[in-house]
């Protein structure tokens, strides 16, 4: 089965986020458009950085153009529509802003080069994305940015496609402990429905939860520095931890070294894009016996690969792909240069 | 002396004539001093597009290194006349503007929290933008009426940025970021962006980025409302921060 078709199955409006800059996002984009026109599929596209301009501002390199067939509906930047070679029909110029110029909602009327430039936060994203969908998109593409995933949300794309590539490392190796870990971040299994229903209803405050449900509110705003704090308010029937932010390593270390209880919680972080801890940090955490779920776990669609680096070194495709399918065997992986 | 006009549709390198073309480069080659690494400059050079390039200096730098310093003409030409650089598209409003614009359309003291974060070291920029003397005649944000000004100073991580900005309920974030080697800048941009998301705070802040490499278009990337580029002062990017906060309604 073709990306496309996973991804239309799957979705209504899906995320490309990268691991880096050069991890092919804009190559899997220009794949899932061209293939969505052979299959009749309407698509809307925007981007929460700048794609499809010839030249990529920071590496100088020719960058892949974003081809948008009659019928696609876009969201980008004034700035960006000046310089797009389709036509398009200007439907709704937004409040919304960017360096850029402000967000613009358009229809393909005939087809060409676009550049695609859209909202600058998730919350804007969100909004976008659902009226592209009311004005007529089957499904709606949202380009990432650089290594940027915060759209990968639940709350705001309903799936999202993996794009990793040699330029993360020279290593094959390190490039897949890093992508097989950003996997698992997004993938982390979510609690158990009962605790879900409460946790959203009742608290927006970081919080302790013992084991018969009562919600021991914290008063911090952010769990950032907080970590004695959460540690000291962990006694022996503490049952979650529920962070509504972010989670950072020293947040997690601190947890580990002032409370002896962490082992006997289960932090809970709304999903995989809120922590902020590397490869080696959080097999550390495992080890140590950690526990972490997340309220809303992401639905990573497909890994997409991508074995040439702009730094002009490139990996055996064919190995690449079979090694990283040997370690994510529960995803499809693309290889989307071929 | 008799004037030539230049052409600016083909502007080239100027050594000692119009349109000469003359420039110098400077490299370091892996490749042990002597002829043969003279040599390869010049292959090299010539390769770069350089006619006759001549190399005039050349130094061992030990460790089977060698420096290298050469003339040679520029081929190439640029059309200055079609050069267009995307810029902050506002008329910068002086000091006193931006308090007057304050007291009449935010009505209320505004909270400015700006550092120079990850590893880099470099204090002057921010200091420029920030500190009450501020730069080139320009006073910076810490004198402003009206404007609550703090100054992480440099090597501030992103999530104590975060964590300040929380405390203090910040109108806005202005990060610094000088040394570009290998890229090291956005990668260290982007992790605040995605920190703020996280902390849902996103929505709620100005955020604006300077620095010698940071261009208005790499800020669209990145996910800043604004990059401010070299030659950039306090009132520039004050002018922007107070009508973005009315433009979005977060006064
Ligand atoms: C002074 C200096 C230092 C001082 C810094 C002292 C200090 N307290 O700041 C010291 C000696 C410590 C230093 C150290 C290093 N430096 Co140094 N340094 C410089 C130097 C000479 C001047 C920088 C400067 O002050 N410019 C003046 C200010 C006013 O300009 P600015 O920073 O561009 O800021 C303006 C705008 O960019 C903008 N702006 C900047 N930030 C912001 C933020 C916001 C929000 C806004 C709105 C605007 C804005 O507004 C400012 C005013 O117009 C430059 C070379 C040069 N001539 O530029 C190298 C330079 C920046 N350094 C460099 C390097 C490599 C280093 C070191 C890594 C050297 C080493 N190998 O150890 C270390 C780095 C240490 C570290 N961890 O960061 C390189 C960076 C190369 C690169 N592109 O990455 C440079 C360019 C030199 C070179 N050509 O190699 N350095």
């Amino acid at each position: 089965m073709e990306l496309v078709d996973l991804v239309h199955q799957k979705c209504k409006i899906v995320s490309i986020i990268g691991m880096a800059k050069n991890a092919g996002k804009t190559v899997t984009l220009n794949r899932i458009i061209e293939d969505s026109y052979d299959r009749d599929i309407n698509l809307g596209i925007t981007s929460t950085g700048r794609d499809g301009e010839r030249i990529d501002v920071l590496t100088n390199t020719e960058k892949p153009a974003i081809y948008a067939f009659e019928g696609n509906i876009i969201a980008t930047t004034t700035g960006s529509i000046e310089i797009s070679d389709a036509t398009i029909e200007i439907i709704e110029i937004t409040d919304y802003r960017s360096p850029m110029g402000k967000i613009v909602l358009g229809r393909v009327i005939d087809g060409g080069y676009i550049e695609i430039a859209g909202p600058q936060t998730i919350k804007e994203m969100k909004v976008i994305s659902d009226r592209i969908l009311q004005l007529g998109a089957d499904l709606v593409l949202v380009d990432g940015s650089i290594n940027r995933i915060a759209v990968a949300d639940p709350n705001i794309t309903d799936g999202a496609v993996l794009a990793t590539g040699a330029v993360l490392s020279r290593s094959m190796d390190k490039v897949i402990e890093e992508t097989l870990h950003q996997k698992t971040l997004l993938g982390l299994p979510e609690v158990e429905e009962d605790l879900k229903g409460i946790l959203i209803d009742n608290t927006r405050d970081i919080s302790i939860i013992d084991k018969d449900f009562n919600i021991n509110r914290l008063n911090i705003k952010t769990s950032i520095n907080s970590g004695k704090v959460i540690a000291d308010n962990i006694d022996e029937n503490s049952k979650y931890v529920f962070m509504t932010g972010s989670l950072v390593t020293k947040t997690l270390k601190d947890i580990t070294e002032y409370s002896k209880l962490y082992k006997d919680v289960t932090i809970v972080v709304p999903d995989g894009t809120k922590i902020f801890v590397g490869p080696k940090d959080w097999l550390k955490f495992k080890k140590k016996g950690v526990k972490i779920k997340v309220l809303n776990t992401i639905n990573v669609i497909a890994i997409t690969l991508n074995p040439y680096s702009p730094l002009g070194y490139y990996f055996n495709p064919e190995e690449f792909k079979e090694k990283m399918s040997n370690y994510i065997k529960d995803l499809p992986v693309f290889d989307v240069m071929i | 002396m008799a004037i030539e006009k230049v052409d600016l549709t083909k502007v080239k390198p100027y050594g000692d004539t119009l349109n000469d073309g003359m420039m110098q480069t400077a490299f370091t080659l892996p490749i042990p001093y002597g002829d043969e690494a003279k040599e390869a400059a010049r292959i090299l050079a010539k390769k770069m597009g350089l006619e006759d390039p001549e190399v005039v200096h050349y130094s061992d730098l030990g460790v089977g290194y060698t420096f290298f310093v050469l003339y040679g003409k520029c081929q190439h030409t640029v059309d200055f006349s079609k050069i267009e650089v995307p810029k902050v598209e506002v008329d910068s409003m002086d000091k006193y503007g931006v308090e007057d614009y304050i007291k009449e359309n935010v009505k209320r003291e505004i909270t400015v929290i700006g550092a120079c974060t990850g590893t880099d070291a470099h204090t002057v920029g921010i200091d420029a933008i920030m500190n009450m003397k501020g730069f080139d005649g320009h006073y910076g944000l810490e004198r402003y009426v009206g404007i609550n000004a703090i100054n992480m100073g440099s090597q501030v991580p992103n999530e104590e940025l975060v964590a300040k900005a929380i405390e203090l309920d910040a109108d806005a974030i202005l990060v610094s970021q000088i040394v570009t080697q290998k890229d090291v800048h956005i990668p260290n941009l982007t992790e605040l962006v995605e920190l703020l998301e996280a902390e849902g705070l996103r929505d709620n802040v100005v955020l604006t980025c300077g620095g010698p490499r940071i261009s208005h278009e790499l800020a669209k990337e990145l996910g800043y409302d604004a990059g401010f580029g070299t030659g950039s002062f306090a009132n520039d990017v004050a002018t922007f921060i107070v009508t973005e906060m009315v433009e979005r309604k977060l006064v």
